[in-house]
């Protein structure tokens, strides 16, 4: 229920209450104003404010500033500015009712710009109650880290005792699991064989990669350029100077296509490991949503 | 006891609104002092407060964002005064604050480089009352810099002699004298000729150079049309000396990047070209108009001031 309890204060400070207008409640007059500002889509004077507030000690209660942070978060958040987001959630205290969703969000706007490690940190870090949906929500966080940052035995390890039984949390993590043997089964292909392949038939080297368009291009490219070459020495032999012209050409276009095509192997296996992670990273975030939004 | 139960609440509500507005003062006077020592972020704030601790006062909202679009100027903030603006209700506002709105709105467009939403945003003001002279005849400048900004010219002419003639009123012993000067200034033969994209392509397609050439660009024509004769010629010697495939391939390839790329190179260049005209012409329309500005000053025929 902890997490009914946290959702409930946030509903709270979101909304405010008719008393929050009287001086009596100064903390949810200040939010509300932080509220207001992003209403207004004033992201320059919201700025300003919060950091207002979160620079005066004197002035501002431990309490009013974590859930200051927070709002700002929040708001930097909903119009796209992670980086900004970021820096707000992690000035949350810990002692904070906020601590874990902005661990939480602060975790997953990491992992969202690649910063696995950084994520993998927040998410550690973020406080476990041993059962219910927080404490799967931690694992399933990290279990998703832990593939993105290809930590396989990680991963492994904590297939071993998590067993979610929320629904939506067992849904997604079963993806995870399909991601995770996909990553380790997921072979790439010779960069060698796609050069010799291409040394051949210009090109074959990316149809056997998977690139049949670029394949094509690449003969397109190299066979007429092969040809004009062959037909001015024929002409005119060594002393035709088209000859070395389109000679020069051809090499040049020629070993490039073989080289192009060995380092096709590698991209074409990082775009489909891309892609893969790009899922996790979806994956990651629906739960959040559903639990907090 | 109904009575004492509306009594009570009614005066609960004077006493909570009063606070209120006592509160919104104080926000206002600390943001007119920020504004007074050069603090233009933080008295943005304080307008912005203002508006928040009076929701539904719609005439301190306005003051105050008016306010702060001044703050916003002096940021140079200019592409959020629009939507900064935009926020108030028009309607339940005298005519005199709409028409500042107005003006500062399109002041804001106009600064931000968006024209055609200058344009749009100044034309209410012309169907109010002329309140204050000095938005009247700024606002008439405003909507003829911005249709000038985007080649009107026949309309802004159309427009200020008609402004002159009947808004004004007042027979001034110089309104023949600007209204002869506006006439030559806006000589439709004086008038930057543009020149088209599709004209300009057209002509490259026809004869090679001849685009670059109508548009001025008599340097690049030549260069253009060396190119693609160049190219001919490579591919008319590979003919003849039997390299077919050399002819087919490499010499079409050639021919065609410098016939199709010379008709292309009209997309900026011409648009490049046109830009100058019109800066160049503006230049100039804008010092006269600044320099009767003065004159259209002095006359405020039935401002209500």
């Amino acid at each position: 229920m902890k997490y009914s309890l946290l959702l409930f204060s946030f509903l709270l400070l979101r909304t405010g209450f008719a008393q929050a207008q009287e001086d009596s409640i100064p903390l949810s007059r200040e939010i509300n104003f932080l509220f207001h500002l992003g209403e207004q889509k004033q992201l320059d004077n919201l700025e300003y404010y919060s950091q207002s507030l979160l620079n005066d000690s004197l002035q501002y209660s431990r309490d009013l500033r974590d859930s200051a942070a927070f709002a700002t978060g929040e708001l930097f958040n909903k119009f796209r500015n992670s980086l900004k987001a970021r820096s707000y959630y992690d000035r949350v205290s810990d002692a904070s009712v906020f601590a874990y969703p902005a661990g939480l969000f602060s975790g997953l706007l990491n992992a969202e710009e690649h910063r696995y490690e950084e994520a993998e940190k927040k998410m550690s870090a973020l406080p476990d109650p041993g059962t219910g949906l927080l404490h799967e929500l931690k694992h399933f966080e990290l279990a998703g880290l832990y593939l993105l940052r290809k930590n396989h035995a990680a991963f492994d390890s904590l297939q071993v005792l998590f067993l979610p039984e929320d629904s939506l949390i067992g849904a997604e993590y079963a993806f995870f699991k399909d991601y995770h043997y996909i990553l380790q089964t997921m072979k790439k292909k010779s960069g060698f064989l796609a050069g010799a392949l291409s040394a051949v038939v210009p090109g074959l080297g990316k149809v056997y990669t998977g690139n049949p368009g670029q394949g094509l291009a690449s003969f397109l490219r190299v066979v007429p350029l092969g040809l004009i070459t062959a037909e001015n020495f024929r002409n005119g032999g060594f002393k035709n100077a088209q000859f070395y012209i389109f000679g020069s050409l051809f090499t040049l276009f020629y070993v490039g296509n073989i080289w192009g095509s060995s380092l096709s192997a590698q991209i074409v296996y990082q775009e489909k490991v891309d892609e893969i992670h790009h899922n996790i990273l979806v994956g990651l975030r629906i739960p959040v949503d559903r639990v907090f939004r | 006891m109904k009575y004492i139960t509306i009594y009570l609440w009614g005066f609960v509500s004077l006493l909570t609104a009063s606070s209120a507005e006592l509160r919104a003062q104080e926000f206002f006077a600390a943001a007119d002092q920020l504004y007074a020592q050069g603090y233009y972020a933080a008295a943005s704030l304080e307008y912005e407060r203002v508006v928040f601790e009076q929701p539904g006062n719609e005439t301190i909202i306005c003051l105050a964002l008016l306010r702060k679009t001044e703050c916003l100027k002096k940021e140079e903030k200019f592409e959020q005064i629009g939507s900064l603006l935009s926020r108030l209700d028009d309607f339940s506002l005298s005519d005199s604050i709409r028409q500042e709105i107005y003006f500062q709105k399109a002041l804001g467009y106009f600064m931000a480089d968006k024209f055609e939403q200058a344009e749009k945003n100044i034309l209410p003001v012309f169907n109010l009352e002329p309140y204050h002279n000095e938005t009247r005849v700024s606002s008439a400048l405003l909507y003829t810099f911005s249709l000038h900004e985007q080649g009107k010219w026949m309309q802004a002419h159309a427009f200020l002699r008609r402004w002159i003639q009947t808004e004004q009123q007042v027979k001034l012993p110089e309104q023949e004298n600007i209204l002869q000067a506006l006439d030559s200034l806006y000589d439709p033969d004086a008038l930057p000729r543009l020149k088209s994209i599709r004209k300009a392509k057209t002509l490259s397609l026809i004869f090679p150079g001849a685009g670059q050439a109508y548009n001025g660009n008599f340097g690049k024509g030549f260069v253009n049309l060396l190119l693609v004769s160049g190219s001919a010629g490579f591919c008319a010697y590979n003919i003849l000396a039997s390299n077919y495939v050399t002819a087919a391939t490499a010499g079409v390839y050639l021919f065609l990047y410098f016939y199709f790329g010379g008709a292309n190179q009209s997309n900026w260049l011409v648009p490049e070209k046109n830009y100058k005209k019109k800066k160049t012409y503006n230049e100039g329309l804008k010092q006269y108009l600044s320099h009767i500005t003065p004159v259209l000053l002095r006359q405020s025929p039935s401002t209500h001031e």
